[in-house]
């Protein structure tokens, strides 16, 4: 088993045209793969979910493989294109994940008794990862496609830009806006999204 | 990396590896894919004298015969009702049924298409089944035009009752806990080889006796070994669950699959077999149809592929169920995408390739 994340050059275009006539050569593009294309779809839409939508996306590559661009050094761009697309069908799990996230009670993160400091570090973290999710949530579509490749997916712009077949200029302006609107999140304690908004009127 | 990307890096970061039975999952589904890809270049090898009827697009869909050559008008003559069948492949004694909303124009007039739900059992008893049926509907009544095994091509309308083997060209059975899943688990259908033979077996079927079958001993033995898997399975337990979840394939599937073979054993047990002559159907009398599940709160469906174009408004006492017939063939090669509008204004995408063992890419407003 090649360990996840090792990709020689080629090597996938290689295994998926073996593929075609070799069902066995597949494996090598699960075997690379898969864990880290199962572990960004459990951060999306939780574990549950992600073990038939990991095993949705590599159906779907194996009976696609032949749409593959055999130049492209790696197949994970286009994986993550693949989950992306049946990630589509589950946006609005994720959007009840990301809203229990935000709604968490940072008093729940801190309910150990003594140790005040790691208790207040506990609450401000769990803070944090509200406010985050609720941002998240509430970025458009689009941005928060990107963004969620970029940071969790771990994909470069021009991997983004593969993935989703849309120009490069396209993923960086969309990343650009996500990142302005995080900043302003995470440097303004007051700003609210509009989520949290919702929720507190 | 120390940015405004750190929190959400950290968010969610701690997210355990897949399990091993989510590898497993994946092989196997691969594998299923796999078979399904040599299955289905094998059936287009084996049927190349005949127009493709099949289609699985997270949904089904099948080619029927009888319906252009009597489209002129919206009424046509009644025949006999269909007969009770021998052999009930799905619908149980305490079923109920739901006649739903959806009328779909038959692209060459006549009686128009229609699905009627058969529910059985007890939701809070085991489970339920759910069997889908579509067909022509006629003074309230669904049933099917012209040619078939029963009643030849004599463009009459045969109203079907739900203990009829041939009521409609499809037959889906599903389980679940309750109607909404059943339904949803709709979409999980891919081919399901019932549902074209108990209804359809092609044009100008004859019943031939059954040559070369298994000694009736051997028989015996398999007929009583599917009782028990069917019941097995039917039970809806957790093994039963297990096994599909690992085979990955909807129990539906499973339960539809075995009680198919049970259904041929058994026929060639009674030494007929029922197969088609080999003729091939004239184009202009075959229909795709296209049927699934996007949930209550859709509002329209379209989907769009080479040479189909077609969208349907869903209103909401059709569970969700969207309905296409269309004479354009379907291809195993093909790429077809469906756009679903949710009554929200969400606009869903699903995009499909065609192939027996195509994962369900049916988005759902719910």
């Amino acid at each position: 088993m090649v360990p996840d994340g090792h990709v020689e050059r080629g090597s996938d275009a290689a295994a998926l045209a073996r593929s075609t006539s070799d069902v066995e050569a597949f494996s090598v593009v699960v075997d690379r793969h898969f864990a880290v294309v199962h572990r960004y779809l459990a951060r999306r839409v939780g574990v549950d979910r992600a073990d038939d939508l990991a095993a949705q996306t590599f159906v779907i590559a194996f009976t696609r493989r032949d749409t593959f661009d055999a130049t492209a050094a790696s197949a994970r761009p286009w994986l993550f294109g693949i989950a992306s697309n049946v990630l589509r069908n589950d946006l609005r799990a994720e959007r009840r994940m990301l809203a229990a996230i935000a709604r968490l009670d940072p008093a729940a993160a801190g309910d150990l008794a003594g140790e005040v400091e790691q208790t207040i570090a506990r609450a401000d973290a769990a803070r944090e990862t509200a406010r985050v999710a609720a941002l998240i949530s509430t970025l458009d579509d689009d941005q928060r496609e990107v963004l969620l490749l970029h940071a969790w997916g771990e994909l470069s712009q021009p991997e983004i830009a593969e993935a989703l077949a849309i120009p490069v200029g396209t993923v960086y302006s969309r990343l650009s806006r996500a990142r302005a609107s995080l900043r302003r999140a995470l440097r303004d304690s007051t700003y609210e999204t509009p989520a949290a908004k919702e929720l507190n009127r | 990396m120390n940015d405004e990307l750190d929190p959400v890096r950290r968010l969610r970061a701690d997210v355990p590896p897949p399990s091993q039975s989510a590898r497993d999952a994946v092989r196997i589904a691969v594998s299923g894919a796999a078979e399904s890809e040599r299955a289905a270049a094998d059936h287009v090898r084996r049927s190349r004298w005949r127009p493709s009827r099949f289609l699985a697009f997270g949904f089904a869909g099948l080619a029927v015969t009888g319906a252009a050559a009597y489209g002129a008008t919206q009424v046509i003559g009644v025949g006999a009702p269909a007969p009770h069948a021998t052999n009930p492949p799905v619908l149980r004694a305490d079923s109920r049924t739901l006649l739903l909303g959806l009328r779909v124009p038959d692209p060459a007039g006549g009686p128009p298409w229609a699905v009627r739900l058969g529910i059985s059992g007890s939701p809070t008893r085991g489970g339920s089944g759910l069997e889908v049926q579509i067909g022509r509907l006629q003074d309230n009544q669904l049933g099917f035009v012209g040619e078939d095994n029963a009643f030849h091509n004599d463009g009459l309308f045969h109203s079907a009752s739900t203990a009829a083997a041939l009521m409609t060209p499809a037959n889906y059975s599903v389980t679940g806990h309750t109607l909404r899943r059943a339904l949803r688990s709709l979409h999980r259908f891919d081919l399901t080889v019932p549902a074209v033979a108990s209804a359809y077996r092609g044009c100008g079927t004859t019943r031939v006796r059954v040559r070369g079958a298994p000694p009736r001993q051997q028989l015996r033995a398999q007929e009583q070994e599917l009782e028990k898997q069917l019941a097995f399975l039917r039970a809806d337990g957790t093994a039963a669950r297990r096994r599909a979840r690992f085979t990955h394939t909807p129990l539906a599937q499973l339960v539809a699959s075995t009680a198919y073979e049970l259904h041929l054993t058994r026929e060639q047990l009674s030494g007929w077999y029922t197969e088609p002559t080999f003729r091939p159907c004239p184009h202009h009398d075959l229909r795709t149809v296209i049927v699934g599940d996007t949930g209550p709160d859709t509002q329209s469906v379209t989907i769009a592929g080479p040479g189909l174009r077609q969208t349907e408004r869903i209103s909401a006492n059709d569970n969700g169920l969207y309905l296409f017939i269309t004479t354009t063939p379907f291809s195993f090669r093909h790429h077809y995408a469906l756009t679903v509008t949710c009554r929200d204004g969400h606009v869903l995408h699903g995009a499909a390739t065609p192939s027996a063992a195509g994962p369900p890419l049916t988005p759902n407003c719910n």
